[in-house]
């Protein structure tokens, strides 16, 4: 990943879900609006259930409505298979290529 | 949400739509240009249509659809109401809720049935001129034809088609839309999901509020049952349809009419969710573009142009969305009622009915104590218990308007079969009385109306050569009087003939030769069994057919039958009934050690016996009452109370129809609200006595029939005080 001063990441480890989806969720949107590249990690996300795949919408769509570059990359099993399960596996980065 | 209860609810809305529907189609015949209640007639079809649709009758919406769109023609201007459509159009009414009940019972449609709907549908297609055949049959076989070979109008989907819009609580509730979809994967093959999502404000979104709907098409060979175990816990809160594969192209419209979403875009998730193709939807739409749209649905068309420009949606899904928000508003007016079964009402009137005796015994043990503040606080209770007596009966009272209405039909009706013109004058619809009486009066009703048209309105000629207007008038009126209702059915007919009536009445041995009556009694004789039937003489012939059976009918009811005619300006019929069956306001007398309840209502006043007019009574069954004669009914002599009692006598003058009495008893004890407890069957029969009680303190007292001790006191000889029209001279004592 290169370092252009924009590009953030942010890396969510462990248990992405109803309990603590809204936290997530304001972290997710303070770096929405103050940076233009952001990458989100879910390699560590352990438990993932439709509030936290909520929060990724929210913040896939809030991006693209503010020309935002939001990359979902390194996707663990749990959070594939939600997305695929969702038919939304095109959003997230597939691994090998970043 | 228990199906039945859902099916049975559908049924009683469908019973509610259908009488509207009646009404404006009646209403429409005098005002053909009303595009109200052409809307209204339109709405009533509809709504049915769509619901029925939910339930999955497909004989409803099948036959309900081509209704439906011949309307749609009327409403759009390219058709006009004339008498003769709106008659088919009532047929098909009825027609609709042969189907509907057929439907909701789960039975298929007899060959009958079926051919009746045929019948009534080409007799449509006849009056219309084909154009709602070609556009409704052309639109499905256009598609079946061209793309699909099974059945008309099915789209060629070979998956399930679910859609689900998800509650808000969802999540919060443990019900993950993952759970689902991973139990759907287990049942078949998931070709497709999309997850739709569409806010916009993501700032106040809260991603444990779940904001997702799903439409996914599935391959599985499982029944639908077993698919729609998989939503069985979210069916309640969330929006979830489920059609089958080749479900009809009317099934896709009614789900994108109930989704949330804009049409056009469900119409594109449709699409590529691979539910319907776009020449699907476009087969569809080139019917439409043929069919005009309504004036009516001017900011639709926009919306309908666009649409059909990017070949999503049809005409028929933006007037079904108008139309949606057309019920929604119709639905919050009616928020106001609830919908309660009957039964409970009369658990809750029986309860209260028990609470009343109960009442009225801790009434008496607290005044037997004589503990001041006890009596006291138990006058309030009685006051209470007395109010929710009231509230809770009057949950049980409906309008008698509906009842009414329904006479508008059958004077149409019967009035074209006669070939007679007659006009119905309804009065007093908002008078309330009991739904159990309503319900019994409905058939007593439905004969003296038929009578009256068929019997008492002269043909037209007939009636013009009398001087009077050709078109002929049947009055139903309704009011409450001294706690009955009363109903009068009144037509301005050629009246009873009073001489023939009484030449039959000696023939048939019901009146002895030379019997002196009344011209009242004579009418009254209509209603004796054996009067009717038989041959058909004269005009008054048929009049007395069946009349017994009514009037045992209305004394069923605690009510009474009466009748008034003149001859050449038309008779009228009085049926007095009481406002309910099941708990009275009672005035309680004693005689000897008995305790005996009279109807308060019938109660006029109490009068005290001196010594001399005593005596006078003794002699004579009638005594002077401020100038008037009234006669007496001594019940210590009509019970057959042993011993004599010692104290002063008083009269209770007693009122019913229009007639006096007085009743002597020993004791008078006071009003007592009580509850009516019917007799068993082996005292049916007993004279004067219409029920029994419990008094507060475990005593049994009768209810007197205060009608039936009348009419006992007239045959005892004394002819009654007449006090409904004030003419003395026609009732004369005889004694």
């Amino acid at each position: 990943m290169s370092a252009n001063s924009n590009e953030e990441m942010l890396v969510i480890d462990g248990d992405m879900n109803i309990y603590n989806a809204e936290n997530i969720k304001q972290d997710l949107f303070s770096l929405l609006a103050n940076h233009k590249d952001i990458n989100v990690n879910l390699m560590n996300v352990t438990e993932f259930d439709t509030a936290g795949f909520q929060v990724l919408l929210f913040g896939k769509q809030y991006a693209d409505k503010n020309e935002i570059k939001l990359t979902l990359c390194s996707a663990s099993d749990a959070v594939e298979e939600v997305f695929k399960l969702y038919g939304m596996s095109a959003l997230l980065e597939n691994q090998h290529e970043s | 949400m228990n199906l039945d209860s859902a099916q049975q609810g559908y049924l009683t809305e469908c019973n509610e739509l259908l009488v509207e529907m009646e009404g404006a189609l009646l209403r429409l015949e005098g005002d053909p240009e009303n595009g109200d209640l052409i809307n209204a007639v339109f709405r009533a079809a509809h709504t049915i249509k769509g619901t029925g649709g939910v339930f999955g009758f497909d004989d409803v919406v099948e036959f309900t659809h081509v209704v439906e769109n011949a309307l749609d023609t009327i409403r759009s201007g390219e058709l006009k109401i004339n008498s003769e459509l709106v008659a088919l159009f009532l047929s098909l009414r009825d027609q609709m809720e042969i189907v509907v009940e057929h439907a909701v019972n789960g039975e298929t449609l007899s060959g009958e049935v079926k051919k009746q709907n045929d019948d009534l549908l080409a007799s449509l297609v006849a009056l219309t001129g084909g154009s709602i055949e070609e556009k409704e049959e052309g639109s499905d076989e256009k598609i079946s034809s061209e793309e699909s070979d099974d059945g008309a109008g099915c789209s060629e989907n070979e998956n399930w088609h679910l859609s689900v819009r998800f509650s808000k609580d969802a999540l919060r509730d443990g019900m993950d839309p993952l759970s689902i979809l991973r139990y759907l994967s287990g049942m078949g093959d998931i070709k497709q999901v999309i997850t739709v999502f569409d806010k916009d404000e993501e700032e106040e979104l809260s991603p444990i509020d779940c904001h997702l709907g799903l439409e996914i098409a599935l391959f599985s060979g499982e029944e639908k049952e077993t698919i729609e175990s998989a939503f069985e816990f979210v069916r309640e809160d969330c929006l979830v349809h489920i059609l089958p594969p080749r479900a009809k192209i009317k099934r896709y419209i009614e789900m994108i009419n109930a989704l949330p979403e804009d049409d056009k875009k469900i119409g594109e998730l449709l699409v590529s969710c691979g539910a319907l193709t776009k020449s699907e939807l476009e087969g569809v739409i080139d019917e439409q573009t043929e069919h005009r749209f309504s004036p009516a649905a001017g900011n639709s068309q926009v919306l309908g142009e666009i649409v059909t420009e990017k070949g999503m949606v049809q005409k028929e899904v933006v007037e079904a969305a108008a139309e949606k928000q057309q019920r929604v508003r119709s639905l919050n007016s009616s928020a106001k009622t609830i919908r309660v079964d009957s039964e409970k009402l009369d658990t809750l009137v029986n309860l209260v009915g028990e609470m009343v005796i109960a009442g009225a015994g801790t009434d008496l043990i607290a005044r037997r104590l004589g503990d001041d503040s006890l009596v006291e606080s138990m006058s309030v209770m009685s006051r209470l218990v007395e109010e929710i007596r009231d509230s809770a009966l009057h949950l049980r009272m409906v309008q008698i308007g509906e009842t009414f209405n329904r006479f508008n039909r059958v004077v149409r009706d019967v009035s074209k079969e006669l070939g007679k013109d007659i006009r119905l004058e309804i009065a007093g619809a908002e008078t309330e009385l009991d739904k159990t009486v309503v319900e019994k009066i409905g058939d007593p009703l439905m004969h003296l109306v038929r009578n009256a048209m068929d019997h008492g309105i002269e043909p037209a000629d007939i009636r013009v050569a009398a001087g009077k207007p050709a078109q002929g008038l049947l009055k139903l009126n309704a009011y409450h009087d001294s706690g009955s209702i009363v109903i009068e059915v009144e037509d301005d007919g050629a009246g009873l003939k009073r001489d023939a009536i009484l030449a039959k009445a000696i023939e048939k041995g019901i009146v002895a030769n030379g019997q002196v009556l009344t011209d009242q009694e004579i009418y009254r004789l209509i209603f004796e069994p054996g009067f009717s039937t038989a041959e058909q003489v004269t005009n008054l012939s048929g009049r007395g057919v069946g009349m017994d059976v009514v009037k045992k009918n209305i004394e069923a009811l605690r009510g009474l039958v009466d009748i008034e005619s003149e001859v050449g300006i038309g008779s009228k019929i009085v049926i007095r009934m009481p406002l309910t069956l099941a708990i009275i306001d009672g005035f309680l007398v004693g005689v000897g050690h008995s305790s005996y309840v009279i109807p308060l209502d019938m109660v006029l006043e109490c009068v005290e016996l001196s010594d001399a007019e005593r005596i006078e009574a003794r002699k004579q069954s009638y005594i002077n009452l401020r100038d008037e004669v009234l006669p007496l009914m001594r019940l210590r002599d009509s019970f057959n109370i042993k011993g004599e009692n010692s104290g002063r006598e008083n009269i209770v003058v007693v009122q019913c129809g229009g007639l006096k009495a007085g009743l002597i008893v020993d004791e008078l004890r006071g009003e007592f609200q009580t509850v009516i407890k019917p007799l068993g069957r082996i005292f049916q029969g007993l004279k004067g006595i219409s029920g029994s009680t419990i008094l507060g303190s475990g005593e049994v007292a009768v209810i007197l029939d205060v009608p039936g001790l009348i009419k006992q006191v007239a045959e005892a000889g004394g002819r009654i005080t007449s006090v409904s029209n004030g003419n003395q001279n026609k009732s004369h004592v005889v004694h």
